[in-house]
């Protein structure tokens, strides 16, 4: 084992690509998701009024708009036609029309409508300017009443439970840096085993190894597990630490998932290679596997909803067993036994390779198998 | 004009002739335009299960929770009085959230008294919370205006309409703009099939210069460049075709857009992302090391796009970074063109950008090929 240990570490010391996947990139990537999402600007999404009364009524519904914690009153603009044009250009998320005799509409309760036109091609912000769109009309609308001695019968209370700040982007981040690292870890399997095959020293690391095969692989691999766990735990730490989160649930808990993820993403890795044994075609097939697999998750869309094929494929891969452990883990203070059936999932990924171990032998003994390009 | 000819029908030979570079370039750009599209196929997540916690259990509380289950986001599937029941349900997402109606909350109502509601659906999914909250708020705010017309109509000699008005002195008509449905394919594929093209043409390119530097065949002449690029452009716009037909005819992604239009305002988003790819080719010592790269990049490319995530919401120097990257502005371009039926005069400013980004990777691939001609792959 000392001698394969011995042999990786100088073929890592020698080769700057595997610095940047140890090093570099796992900083890199996840610190730039980290940039996008840790500003806690509260998201002050521009919006344009078209004011048709512009009467003091009117003008006032506008100011409880503007006040608004999600908006931004960016224009007013006299017609209908100059506020679309707005907002194919860009610069507005929604257009609100308050009509012509809104004010005297009010007193002589005559219900005026307000005519909320807003953008759902971009269906994140839309929705938010509606919540606070229709929020600050009812707002008014209970204000309104109640100065006319009419108060609601049934007032709703909305809680976000686990993110009573409704911070949706703080809650990407993490995911998200975690797919990033899925991803490099195995990108990496693949292409330390890979090259050796390419490079026809597989004779060579087997030697190191002894000539026993697992003790080959596990030799190379085992130093890039150890390090992509640890530095899992700190990105964590930092990660939290800087997004304001808190942890809530099972700490080991987690740090059980994520050794599984780690040890799932090499196997993943190993298996592929030991499967079709040629780092380009297995490259682009671990591309076609990983890369779509956050949109796979459930994360963003809900795995439930899914219909057919992709409901099935969501269960098919590593990443969203591990996701959905730490959104529960961190955030929803799940109990431990919810991580049971994702660690065992993870664990079966982990074991893959053994299925390849006969193909495996093949690769290391053959050097006719090497070298293919 | 010959050799301009020439130059493309080689570079034509060197893709076609090249099985990898196919696999990527056309393979890749197929598969992922129809792989990436099925999770969201559903559009909405609807019927998702909540539990009402009612401490009341009189007719008015029974009513409102009829009125939620009717709703198409939510279904209630459990009716309980134990909150921790609900909420352990929530925490191991069994329920996407649940509703908490207060004990006299039908005598309150009866009184004339506002009575309060409690809506708790899970914040860690922004789309289960939004689902949950939004139904909730619709089926009471129904609920409500419904009680207090009512009682304006047996109190006092109200007219219907002026019964209407003291329920909800202001009403707010909705009118969503180019995703009528507010499905999810038809917010995140455009913007993803913009992205998928880049990909793909970076790794295919990057393939094709490794490969040539290996033969050590490198001439950068700026009219061997413009070939170049012509011929990746023309594979770009073809597939890009195929997307605006075959894809969207599939899966019936709505737009409002011309299909024409569309190709004239992301050409110069095509143009940037090939002079991209034949400039990163100098960079990387391995053909396999651009799909690498590419998959890891992939993911903070389309955030930093400021379409899956608001540009408000980041940091304003890196959404200018952001730019930098060729499909920022294509996938602002194509999808306020093709989506939302923008005409070229409503994306200038994102048009020319596109172009700067031409310009300037046009200069930075005749540089590198001047200063250093490109060393042959290392191994």
């Amino acid at each position: 084992m000392t001698r394969v240990l011995a042999r990786e570490w100088a073929r890592f010391a020698a080769t700057s690509r595997l610095w940047w996947f140890t090093l570099l990139l796992p900083v890199m990537l996840p610190g730039l998701l980290l940039l996008i999402f840790v500003d806690q600007v509260p998201d002050q999404l521009p919006v344009a009024v078209v004011d048709q009364d512009q009467s003091a009524g009117s003008r006032q519904l506008v100011r409880a708009l503007d006040s608004t914690p999600g908006l931004r009153i960016a224009a007013h603009l006299p017609d209908m036609n100059a506020a679309a044009s707005r907002v194919r250009q860009g610069e507005v998320y929604a257009v609100i029309v308050v009509p012509r005799d809104f004010a005297r509409e009010v007193i002589r309760a005559e219900q005026p409508r307000i005519q909320l036109y807003y953008n759902r091609q971009t269906l994140t912000a839309g929705n938010l300017v509606l919540r606070e769109v229709r929020t600050a009309v009812t707002t008014t609308a209970i204000g309104i009443g109640m100065a006319q001695g009419v108060s609601p019968a049934v007032l709703v209370e909305s809680h976000a439970l686990f993110n009573p700040g409704l911070e949706f982007g703080r809650f990407l981040a993490l995911p998200l840096a975690v797919a990033v690292l899925h991803v490099l870890m195995v990108v990496l399997a693949i292409d330390v085993t890979g090259r050796e095959l390419r490079d026809g020293s597989a004779g060579d690391w087997l030697d190191a190894g002894g000539g026993g095969m697992v003790t080959a692989l596990l030799g190379k691999l085992l130093p890039y597990m150890v390090w992509f766990f640890v530095f899992g735990l700190l990105l964590l730490a930092v990660l939290l630490r800087l997004l304001g989160i808190e942890f809530k649930g099972s700490l080991m808990v987690w740090i059980l998932g994520w050794l599984s993820l780690v040890l799932a993403s090499f196997g993943l890795g190993a298996f592929l290679l030991g499967l079709l044994g040629n780092l380009r075609l297995v490259t682009s097939v671990a591309s076609v596997l990983v890369s779509p697999a956050f949109a796979y998750s459930g994360m963003t869309f809900p795995s439930a909803a899914m219909e057919g094929f992709a409901s099935f494929w969501s269960q098919a891969l590593p990443l969203g067993y591990f996701l959905h452990l730490q959104s529960a883990q961190v955030l929803m203070e799940a109990p431990p036994a919810a991580a049971l059936w994702p660690v065992c999932a993870l664990l079966l990924f982990a074991l893959l390779p053994a299925l390849t171990l006969r193909r495996w032998r093949r690769w290391f003994t053959d050097p006719g198998s090497w070298g293919r390009a | 004009m010959r050799r301009f000819l020439l130059t493309m029908r080689q570079e034509l030979i060197a893709i076609f002739g090249d099985r990898a570079v196919v696999l990527v370039l056309i393979g890749g750009s197929l598969f992922y335009a129809l792989f990436y599209p099925l999770p969201y196929q559903a559009q909405v997540a609807t019927a998702l299960p909540v539990a009402v916690v009612d401490h009341d259990g009189s007719e008015l509380s029974r009513q409102l929770i009829r009125w939620i289950d009717a709703t198409e986001q939510v279904q209630v599937t459990l009716t309980t009085s134990d909150i921790l029941q609900a909420r352990d349900a929530v925490r191991r997402k069994a329920l996407a959230g649940y509703i908490e109606i207060p004990n006299h909350f039908g005598r309150q109502v009866l009184r004339g008294e506002p009575a309060r509601i409690g809506v708790f659906a899970n914040g860690a999914y922004l789309v289960l919370y939004s689902q949950v909250a939004n139904a909730t708020a619709s089926a009471s705010l129904a609920l409500s205006q419904d009680i207090v017309e009512r009682r304006a109509l047996t109190g006092a000699a109200h007219s219907p309409q002026a019964a209407k008005a003291l329920a909800m002195p202001v009403a707010v008509d909705l009118h969503e703009l180019y995703n009528p449905d507010g499905g999810y394919a038809n917010y995140v594929v455009p913007a993803v099939l913009i992205l998928i093209l880049q990909q793909t043409f970076l790794i295919g390119i990057c393939m094709v210069q490794v490969g040539r530097r290996g033969q050590g065949v490198i001439d950068r002449a700026p009219l061997v460049l413009v070939a170049r690029v012509s011929v990746y452009l023309a594979l770009q716009c073809l597939l890009l075709g195929f997307y605006m037909v075959v894809v969207y005819g599939l899966f019936g992604f709505p737009h409002l857009g011309s299909a024409g239009l569309a190709l004239l305002a992301v050409l110069p988003g095509f143009v940037a992302v090939t002079l991209l790819g034949l400039l990163l080719g100098c960079l990387f010592t391995s053909r396999e090391t651009a799909l690498q790269v590419m998959m890891l990049v992939s993911v903070p490319a389309l955030f930093l796009a400021g379409f899956a995530w608001p540009a408000e919401a980041m940091p304003g120097w890196l959404v200018n970074l952001g730019l930098l990257i060729p499909s920022t502005g294509s996938i602002d371009a194509f999808v306020r063109v093709y989506q939302m039926g923008a005409g070229l005069e409503e994306i200038r400013a994102t048009w020319l950008g596109l172009w700067c980004l031409a310009l300037l990777y046009a200069i930075g691939a005749w540089w590198v090929g001047r200063r250093r001609p490109c060393r042959g792959p290392s191994s």
